[in-house]
Order: C-alpha cells, then sequence, then structure tokens
C-alpha cells in the first residue's frame, strides 16, 4: 500500500488528514510566516523590552532536564516545536513541520520545513528531530519526559527533510505531546556536558538566549535570523517574582507586561488601573477532590455519590472564581475531546446527600479529612475550606490538613493522600484526554481510586489512531466515572494573567505565554 | 589570642557539623519526596522509582548520611538535582547579592539607630524620645513581608520613584562607569536596591535603637560621667568619648548576631523583592525539595553564623582593652 493513499482508520485517508491538519495550518502558518524585512510602521510598533515574571523558579533550561512549567514556557521561546497550538482556535497546527500525518502501519510521518537554521547557524534537518527524540528517550538522559515517548519503536529519517515514527501502537496522542517536545542541535547537544546545557539552551526559536541566572531572571534576545515572522519584540526579561503581591505591583507600576496568576482578590484593582487588565481564559486544569478508595468509607459508591451532592460547585465558582470557571460533570473538560456534553454536574441537594448517606450506613455522617496544597488551585485554602463548610451541612466532619508540594505529591503516587485531597490537572497542555485519563483513574501514577474498567478504556483508546473512536471510548470514561463518582466534581479553572494595555497578547488554554507575535498597541 | 582563636574554630567544627547532621536528619525524615517535582505530571509509578534510585533516596538512612559525611569530607557539597550544577557554584553565585543587601541594610539602619537612640537617651521623655519610640515600636512590630509590599505600592505603584523588584547593575560594575563619567549604573543600582534595604534594616534599626538608648541611661548615671562632667567635659563629649564606647559592647554584640542572620539569608525580604539571594534560592530550594542545595545552604549559613560572632568577639577587645581573650 502506498503512503499516500493508506489509511489512519475508518473514513479518514491520510489526504484528508493531512489537509484537516497540516496543509490548512501550513497555510494559515504560511501568511503569518513569511521572512523578509519589516516595514518602518513595523518597526514602530517593535517593543525594546518586554517583560513577563514567572510565578516560580526556572532552574534549568535543558527541555530534558525539567518538566516544569515555568521551564517549558520560556524554553519555547528559544526552541521552535514540531507542531504548536493556534492561538485563536487552540487546535494544533504545524510548526516546524510543514505537514505532519498518520501513514499507517503505526507511523506517524513529519515533513519538515526547509531553511531552518539553529542560533549557532546550523541547519535544522530531520536528523536533529531524530536526534532530539532519541535524547530524549535514552536511559542515560533519564529526561522526566522519556515515558512519556517509549511507545516509539523506532525514528527513520526518510530524506533530509522527512522523519517517520514508528511506534509500537498506534499512538494517536503523539502530536499533542509535541508542542513541548523541542527540536535541538545535535553537534552542541552531543558535545557539551549537562551542566552546560543546562544553563546555556541552544534551538532555533524566534529568541536566543543572553542571559540565564537559574531561578533569578533569564534574558533573550530577538532572533533577526528567523526563519518566520520577525518578532515585534527585540528583547524578553523573565524575573522570577515568587511573591503574588509583588507581581501584581510590578505590573501596576509599569515594570512588567505580563504578571502571570494574579490572586482573584486583585482582579477589581488591575482592572481600574487604567494601564493593566486581567486576561481570563479557560484551559485545561481541572479541580477535584479525590476519595481514596482504600480507606473508609470512600470504598462505598453512594458515600462518594453522596458527596458530591453535597457541595454547591456553582456557588464555589461564583464566590472564589467569579464565575470565571466551568463546572465539572466528569473527568474530562470541555476543551479536550471525548469530554461527555451529555453528562450534566451533580446538582447541590444536601437533602438527597442525606439520604444516600443513610443508606449508605452513615445516617449521622462521619469523620474524615481533606489534604490540600493551596498553591495547586485558584484558592486553594478558600476552596477546600468551603468544601469543609458543605460537608458539615450533611453531617460530615472534616478537618483540613495542609501540605507543601513535595510531600503531598509523594503521599498521592505512594496512594496514602486522603482519605480526600484536592488536586489540579493539567494534563501537560496535551488537550488529549488520555493525559488525564491514564495518570488519574485505575492503576496511574497520580491515582488513589481502584477503576481497573478505566485502565481498559484507556488502553482501547491507545490501540486506534481514529479521531472518532477515541472520543467515543473516552465519552463511555467520562460516563462510567461520573457514576462512580471518584471525586468531587469541581470545576475547570481559568488561566489568569495580568496583562498591561500597550500590547496584545491574550491569555491561551494551554498555559503558555508565545510572545514571538506580540505587537505593541500604545 | 591564638589560643582562643584556634579553641574557637575547633569549636565552630562540631557546631558546623551539628547544623550538618540536623538539617540531614530533618531533610531525610520529613515526608515528601523530590521525585515528584522532578519528573512531572505524566510520570507514572516506575518512572518515580527510578529517579528515587538515581538520587540515593532507596538507600537506609544511615548509608545515605554516610555517603553525605564521606563526600562533605572531600570537600563535595553536591550537585543540584534540578539546576544542574554544583550546590558550591550555586550558592557563592548568590552569596555577594546577599552580602551586599545585608551592608547596605546595616548602614542605613545602624548609624540611624545609634543616632536615633542617643538623641532618645540625651532627651529623655521629650518629643523627640517620644517620637523616636514611636519609630522603633513601628520597625520592631512590622513585618518584613507587609512592609516590603507597602513600600513597593508607595514608591513603585503611586509615586513612581522606584523600581518594583529586581536588581540593577552590580556594585563594582555601577562605580567602575563612574569611572568612565556614567552616573546611571550607580543610580539604576541605588533605585534597586533602597526599597529591599530599608525593608530589612527596618527591624535593625528598630532594635538597636532601643539597645542604644537603654545602654546610654544605664551608662549616664555612672559615676565615670559624673567624674567626667566634674573635669569639665562638655555634655556632647561625654557622651561621645566616654558613654557611647561602653554602651556599644551590647550593642555590638546585638548586630553581629541580627547581621549574621541576615547574611544567613534575607528570606522573606528577598522574595518580596524578587532579589537574587542566597535566602531565595534557599526558599526555592526547599519548594522543590533540592536536598543537596538545602544541606549546602544551611552549613554555608552555619558558617557565615560563626565566623561573625568570632568577628564581634574580635571587635569586643578593640571596643573595650580591658577585654582579654584567653
Amino acid at each position: 500500500m502506498s503512503t499516500s493513499s493508506s489509511k489512519l482508520g475508518r473514513g479518514i485517508t491520510r489526504r484528508n488528514f493531512v489537509r484537516t491538519t497540516g496543509a490548512i495550518g501550513a497555510s494559515a502558518i504560511a501568511s503569518n510566516f513569511l521572512p523578509g524585512a519589516r516595514s518602518a510602521s513595523a518597526a514602530e510598533k517593535e517593543f525594546d523590552l518586554f517583560r513577563v515574571a514567572m510565578w516560580s523558579g526556572m532552574p534549568n533550561l535543558d527541555p530534558d532536564q525539567n518538566a516544569i512549567r515555568t521551564c517549558l514556557i520560556t524554553q519555547n521561546w528559544i526552541f521552535d516545536p514540531l507542531v504548536w497550538r493556534d492561538k485563536d482556535s487552540n487546535e494544533l497546527k504545524p510548526y516546524l513541520a510543514e505537514e505532519y500525518s498518520f501513514i499507517g502501519k503505526n507511523t506517524w510521518r513529519f515533513r519538515i520545513r526547509e531553511g531552518v537554521k539553529f542560533h549557532n547557524g546550523k541547519p535544522l534537518t530531520a536528523n536533529s528531530v531524530k536526534f532530539s527524540m532519541e535524547r530524549r528517550m535514552s536511559e542515560k538522559m533519564a529526561s522526566p519526559h522519556r515515558k512519556t515517548f517509549l511507545d516509539i519503536a523506532e525514528i527513520n529519517v526518510v530524506n533530509q527533510y522527512t522523519v517517520d515514527f514508528v511506534c509500537k501502537n498506534p499512538f494517536p496522542m503523539l502530536p499533542a505531546y509535541f508542542p513541548i517536545f523541542a527540536i535541538m542541535e545535535e553537534g552542541y547537544y552531543s558535545e557539551n556536558a549537562k551542566e552546560h546545557l543546562a544553563l546555556n539552551p541552544l534551538g532555533s526559536g524566534p529568541f536566543r538566549l543572553t542571559e540565564f541566572k537559574p531561578d533569578d531572571i533569564l534574558r533573550v534576545e530577538r532572533n533577526d535570523d528567523y526563519w518566520g515572522m520577525v518578532p515585534p519584540i527585540k528583547k524578553i526579561e523573565a524575573p522570577v517574582v515568587l511573591e503574588d503581591a509583588t507581581r501584581v505591583a510590578s505590573l501596576l507600576a509599569g515594570d512588567l507586561h505580563i504578571s502571570p496568576r494574579p490572586t482573584i482578590e486583585d482582579f477589581p484593582r488591575i482592572n481600574a488601573s487604567g494601564n493593566a487588565k486581567v486576561d481570563v481564559k479557560i484551559g485545561n486544569r481541572i479541580v477535584l477532590s479525590a476519595f481514596n478508595y482504600a480507606m473508609e468509607p470512600f470504598n462505598n459508591k453512594k458515600v462518594r455519590q453522596a458527596l458530591n451532592y453535597a457541595v454547591n460547585q456553582e456557588e464555589i465558582n461564583e464566590i472564589y472564581l467569579k464565575g470565571s470557571g466551568e463546572i465539572m460533570a466528569s473527568a474530562l473538560p470541555s476543551t479536550v475531546p471525548g469530554h461527555h456534553p451529555g453528562l450534566k454536574p451533580y446538582p447541590y441537594d444536601p437533602a438527597m446527600a442525606k439520604s444516600l448517606l443513610k443508606e449508605a450506613g452513615f445516617p449521622n455522617g462521619f469523620k474524615t479529612r481533606i489534604e490540600v496544597v493551596p498553591p495547586w488551585m485558584v484558592a486553594g485554602n478558600e476552596v477546600t475550606e468551603a468544601l469543609i463548610n458543605y460537608l458539615r451541612e450533611v453531617g460530615v466532619q472534616a478537618e483540613m490538613q495542609v501540605y507543601d508540594a513535595g510531600t503531598m505529591g509523594g503521599r498521592i503516587t505512594s496512594r496514602k493522600a486522603g482519605p480526600m485531597y484536592m488536586l489540579s490537572w493539567g494534563g501537560n497542555s496535551t488537550f488529549d484526554a488520555d493525559s488525564y485519563l491514564q495518570a488519574l483513574f485505575g492503576q496511574g501514577a497520580w491515582s488513589c481510586n481502584d477503576m481497573p474498567e478505566i485502565d481498559e478504556l484507556v488502553a482501547q483508546g491507545r490501540a486506534t489512531a481514529v479521531h472518532e473512536e477515541r472520543v467515543g471510548i473516552y465519552q463511555k470514561a467520562c460516563e462510567i466515572i461520573h457514576d462512580e463518582a471518584p471525586w468531587v466534581f469541581l470545576h475547570l479553572q481559568p488561566n489568569t494573567y495580568g496583562v498591561s494595555l500597550d500590547h496584545d497578547w491574550k491569555a491561551r488554554p494551554d498555559e503558555m505565554i508565545p510572545l514571538w507575535y506580540v505587537n505593541k498597541t500604545a | 589570642m591564638g589560643r582562643y582563636l584556634a579553641h574557637r574554630i575547633l569549636h565552630s567544627f562540631v557546631v558546623i557539623w551539628g547544623a550538618a547532621t540536623l538539617v540531614f536528619l530533618i531533610l531525610h525524615l520529613s515526608p515528601g519526596d523530590p521525585a515528584v517535582n522532578l519528573v512531572g505530571e505524566n510520570a507514572t509509578q516506575e518512572q518515580f522509582e527510578l529517579v528515587r534510585r538515581s538520587l540515593g533516596l532507596d538507600l537506609p538512612l544511615h548509608e545515605r548520611y554516610f555517603n553525605y559525611l564521606t563526600d562533605l569530607a572531600a570537600g563535595d557539597l553536591g550537585t543540584s538535582w534540578f539546576v544542574g550544577q554544583p550546590t558550591v557554584d550555586m550558592l557563592l553565585e548568590r552569596l555577594p547579592d546577599t552580602i551586599e543587601l545585608t551592608l547596605v541594610a546595616a548602614l542605613i539602619g545602624i548609624p540611624l539607630a545609634i543616632g536615633l537612640g542617643i538623641v532618645s537617651a540625651v532627651f529623655r521623655r521629650s518629643g523627640l524620645d517620644y517620637m523616636a519610640n514611636i519609630v522603633a515600636l513601628f520597625g520592631l512590630s512590622t513585618p518584613n513581608f507587609w512592609l516590603g509590599v507597602m513600600l513597593i505600592l508607595l514608591f513603585a505603584v503611586e509615586l513612581r520613584w522606584l523600581p518594583s523588584m529586581g536588581r540593577g547593575p552590580v556594585f563594582h560594575e555601577a562605580i567602575a562607569a563612574i569611572f568612565s563619567g556614567q552616573i546611571k549604573p550607580l543610580a539604576d543600582w541605588a533605585s534597586h536596591i533602597v526599597l529591599p534595604a530599608v525593608t530589612l534594616g527596618t527591624f535593625l534599626m528598630a532594635l538597636v535603637t532601643r539597645l542604644t538608648r537603654t545602654d546610654i541611661l544605664e551608662n549616664l548615671g555612672r559615676p565615670y560621667v559624673k567624674v567626667a562632667r566634674a573635669k569639665g567635659a562638655s555634655n556632647w563629649g561625654v557622651i561621645y568619648h566616654h558613654v557611647l564606647p561602653n554602651s556599644l559592647i551590647s550593642v555590638v554584640t546585638v548586630i553581629g548576631l541580627e547581621v549574621g542572620s541576615l547574611l544567613g539569608g534575607a528570606v522573606v525580604t528577598e522574595t518580596v523583592f524578587a532579589w537574587p539571594g542566597m535566602g531565595r534560592l534557599l526558599v526555592e530550594s526547599i519548594q522543590r525539595r533540592d536536598y543537596p542545595v538545602i544541606q549546602a545552604g544551611v552549613l554555608l549559613t552555619s558558617f557565615v553564623f560563626v565566623f561573625v560572632n568570632i568577628l564581634i568577639d574580635l571587635i569586643y577587645v578593640y571596643l573595650d582593652p580591658r577585654i582579654r581573650l584567653k
């Protein structure tokens, strides 16, 4: 079978797939990325310096030595990914890859843009892609992303600009992981020591490194030889500002252009400042209160359902997120294919909650504990306290236990968390159902429930590359999860930013802050 | 003096070893898992185990402690698990920034405090005394994180006189620029350091003000003051030449202890102002559970503390020749 006519699955040909995911995207990108000199009017819209605060440390900028969100954000200024999420539609679009497709036989083919050069002048080719993935998958490198790609069996360079990923199964979510897969220059990354590479990233992206002080500040400058649109920003500074109040004050003082994660209480002050505003976008981060099935009485489905009826999700959203969240009915948010629009959130019904508790053998309620790491979610303390108050109304006396992230993570991954624990989950910005279901249920690393039926559905979802088929599988999983109620379903949390009014950057669902397309507007 | 110093240095090794052991035990016995922060969201249980093994966290506690002491004896303070750099390099890169901030805070706070303390004591129960007391009380009772944010809101957001955070050029570069006729780098340096230094120095200023006032009042009632006055010394002459040197012993002790602890990491101030010092490095390392950095940081802090205290002992001799170190 020739590759051009190979089938993706029922009803979808490679040609159609490429047409929808590749060619359209490529033409759209081409219109935005045509290289060339900037006009005089464009030059007037340039920023000499653009400042974005990072809310937590950036220890290391070797893409294979970290999986930290702030590092993923800043690495994307320096490195180009093969595919990217469109700033308006959030759909996956070709970037370094001019087109990509599933060509059958568990193989994904990527055709790489020609004429792209790394910051050291070396050409970016299919070999660079092969090298970057092999580095990521190597045991010696021990990349935190390694496990994600272990379903790749081999990487074949077809020609100078075409590379095939031959997988052990269809690996349908492969492209979804690629927006954070950085393409590296083989010579530089194989000749230098890890210690050097941690501090001196070199990619082909729109900005090149000028200075990096771990956990302090990153400075980059425009790559004037960029293959795409030359960014209107000449230099970027990204200081690490841990303190929420300082980030907001710095925005209001005009010292920052983007201040991520302002607290909800600061929203009115920012909007009233006259030089900044709050930008909110529903993203991929869900917030939930999980039950540990190994701890009494949460092995009882009726108890779990009762607690869902006991909590007023709408009120929590209105009060603590100013209505900016989205109420959840099951595991997958509305931004992820596989979300089940037919499922309705559990209504707030304390009477039903009491009735279910009585049926479960707890007419007078019981005592329990909710563990939380407040910074993991917007208004973490307040949302947990609200939850405790709702539970008290139906006779469940819950106490709150605050942990730091390292401790809590250890408790969850060793299945000792709970009996209830608060969690937020962003699915590594893949917007793929697999990222949620494989981790949060059954044998998943972040699961404290016992749901082998979800493990089975996750395996089924990985065995096909047909989009509709996968959606059907994940919707079935959502139905089971809704009924089994392994969590108190809460909300889909928005991504929030304070932004100055002199540019046109907009908040994105994927929690990334790309800046190559930002224009000066005032 | 020589024997005394040798004795103190020997003692300091015991103190530093004790601090190193204590922090090792606290880190390794407290719950929590650095692997969780290293591998990210999509990791599997198998991957966590792999990382734990590679960090040596699967070894029994005594083996980990033995390895730690062996490395320490060989002068190896380890490599950061997250930054991938030797911890010594990381700490030594941040230490000058913390020293700079602490010194400026002390230079702003201590002369002001001694001046206020003297005025307050000399003009006891006057309006000046009450004002100095109010300033001292404010400084003692104001938490750094609140004061820092208030200063940012006033001077950066409202008045727009000063930058809200970060640091300007390095001091020696700013000074070097003056010789080439450029004053802007120094102004830039000063504008960045003034708010964190004031925030950091306020508590020290308040404490030293109160102490200076109390000590001067105590000394003013002593017979040697009456003798000095009987010999015709002026009021300020008595204060400057006789009372102040006698009052400074306890003040220097407190300054030593406070400056020592500030050098150990002005954690809150550095965090509020995004100042790239050692305190902030330790906060970030603690949040991530980067054990090698935390252990090395505590070791360095202990060293600084011990060193500053030895220095203070030497200053005693200078201030009061009656004191002899044996």
